[in-house]
């Protein structure tokens, strides 16, 4: 997958944000990665208060330190607390701090301003269409054409050709259709395709998400936005 | 020794993808491994007549330009494990691909199997350039009509210019019925202008049209005349000497007392 290939990924979570670091790369190389993110990214990081993550690799306290000294001088932000998955930070403070900050300002601020992008009319056998964010296809996709996200996709028509979700690798994507009828479906690095027999068309709106490795296809309930994930 | 077999016409609609799906699993069928290549990019149809659509993951271009290996591109069809395709492109267009490497691509299926089968484009631009490269003989589709009989022609004079000698024939579509009328050229008449070789002659069939939309080619039944003919062609492709089929006794019982009774309708 591309995004392996990156050193160092800044992703927004609730909270604040977290680096996912590549394993084996050596920390000087992380930190001048980590560094120009930083540099790029000051207008978007915007002057919040934030709690920073680290994954995919343990860091020392000096390392975090210096990661921490690094966004200080480079943006706005400031950071108030590290989340450890293995050691949670329960202090009152941090606790009071995060409910705060839940309530005020995050969302706002780490979400992208480019979710999806509309696309009106169908898509017809030969025709491609590759996005770096999600994407909303209000028409067809007839057999043949084909879709590419890196974010989810949702189509307000008849899926009946071959659709890809979280084309870099992202398992959490998900694609929904109106008409659920596709080729194949893949989402992040799992395909599927189509029973040899299809039943009769169903009409009605239909989720495919990943559940223990697999792409299962479900009717769209009440709750299921609540699982949903955003995704750019 | 496996040989590379070009499926054309020149012109479209004559059958060529349906030829190249029952010579397929014709020759599986007698137990031949083979592979069916389709040459169609852009247009691509031969995985939607054996019903593999689904399967697709990898294509002939992905191959070519290196971005996957060429076993992982193989579909192993459904019913017969030694029959294969390799599917075309449906994103790109004819020029993704050189004569050269089809050549390169047509000698490394060959030695995996014994046949190779090329399902042609219509037209005589690159994607027939493309699909004749590598092949080693030329099987030509044409339906007994004006029109695809001078495109047949037409097709003949190029594969001899590119000096591919071993070409046969299939008439397609033929209504003994017409015929008889003198409404449609026979068999005969057809060979008469192309003067080639017949490989096969195959009979107008509703059962043909049916059993390509279920995705499963009509040579797998072998009660009906039309999936016999088929069969025959396999052997013959094959070197066996094979008596041609009369193509007459699928007249319907009342259409024998009609014609005992000398009514015509």
């Amino acid at each position: 997958m591309d995004y392996m290939n990156e050193l160092v990924l800044i992703k927004g979570n609730r909270y604040g944000l977290n680096f996912i670091m590549n394993q084996d790369a050596d920390f000087e190389a992380l930190l001048s990665a980590i560094k120009t993110k930083l540099t790029d990214g000051k207008k978007f990081f915007g002057n919040a208060k934030v709690s920073i993550g680290f994954e995919g690799r343990s860091l020392s306290e000096t390392q975090q330190e210096s990661v921490i000294q690094m966004i200080h001088e480079l943006t706005d932000m400031e950071v108030f607390c590290v989340v450890d998955d293995n050691i949670p930070v329960v202090s009152s403070e941090s606790l009071k701090a995060m409910a705060t900050l839940t309530k005020e300002t995050m969302p706002k601020q780490v979400f992208p301003e480019e979710v999806a992008v509309f696309h009106q009319g169908t898509l017809r056998s030969g025709q491609e269409l590759n996005m770096d964010t999600g994407i909303v296809i209000l028409g067809d996709i007839n057999p043949g054409a084909k879709v590419t996200a890196k974010g989810n996709i949702v189509i307000l028509g008849s899926l009946k050709g071959y659709a890809h979700a979280g084309c870099d690798g992202e398992r959490q994507a998900c694609v929904i259709a109106l008409n659920m009828q596709p080729t194949q479906i893949r989402i992040g690095d799992v395909i599927a395709r189509s029973p040899d027999k299809f039943e009769k068309s169903r009409t009605v709106a239909q989720i495919a998400f990943i559940e223990d490795e697999r792409i299962v296809i479900d009717h769209i309930e009440g709750n299921t936005h609540k699982d949903f994930k955003i995704l750019n | 020794m496996s040989e590379c077999i070009v499926i054309t016409s020149g012109k479209g609609g004559v059958g060529k993808t349906t030829t190249s799906a029952n010579i397929g699993i014709g020759l599986a069928m007698l137990g031949k491994k083979v592979i069916l290549l389709d040459a169609d990019i852009g247009l691509r149809n031969l995985d939607v007549v054996l019903g593999l659509e689904n399967r697709i993951v990898y294509n002939l271009v992905d191959v070519v330009e290196g971005n996957c290996r060429l076993k992982q591109a193989l579909i192993k069809d459904k019913k017969f494990p030694e029959l294969f395709l390799l599917p075309a492109a449906q994103t790109r267009d004819k020029d993704a691909v050189s004569p050269e490497q089809m050549k390169e691509l047509c000698e490394n299926l060959k030695e995996d199997f014994d046949y190779v089968i090329i399902d042609c484009p219509a037209g005589i631009e690159q994607g027939f350039k493309n699909a004749i490269a590598g092949a080693d003989r030329a099987i030509i589709v044409t339906t007994p009509e004006i029109s695809a009989i001078r495109d047949a022609d037409r097709i003949i004079g190029l594969l001899e210019a590119n000096e591919m000698k071993d070409h046969r024939l299939i008439v397609n579509r033929l209504r003994t019925d017409m015929i008889k009328r003198g409404d449609m050229m026979s068999v005969e008449d057809v060979i008469d202008i192309l003067a080639i070789d017949l490989i096969g002659a195959i009979p107008d069939d509703e059962n043909i049209v049916i059993s390509t939309n279920n995705g499963e080619p009509i040579v797998i039944n072998q009660d009906v005349l039309s999936g016999k003919a088929y069969l025959n062609i396999c052997k013959r492709i094959m070197g066996e000497d094979v008596p041609y089929l009369d193509l007459n006794v699928n007249v319907s019982f009342f259409k024998k007392l009609r014609n005992i009774m000398g009514i015509n309708n």
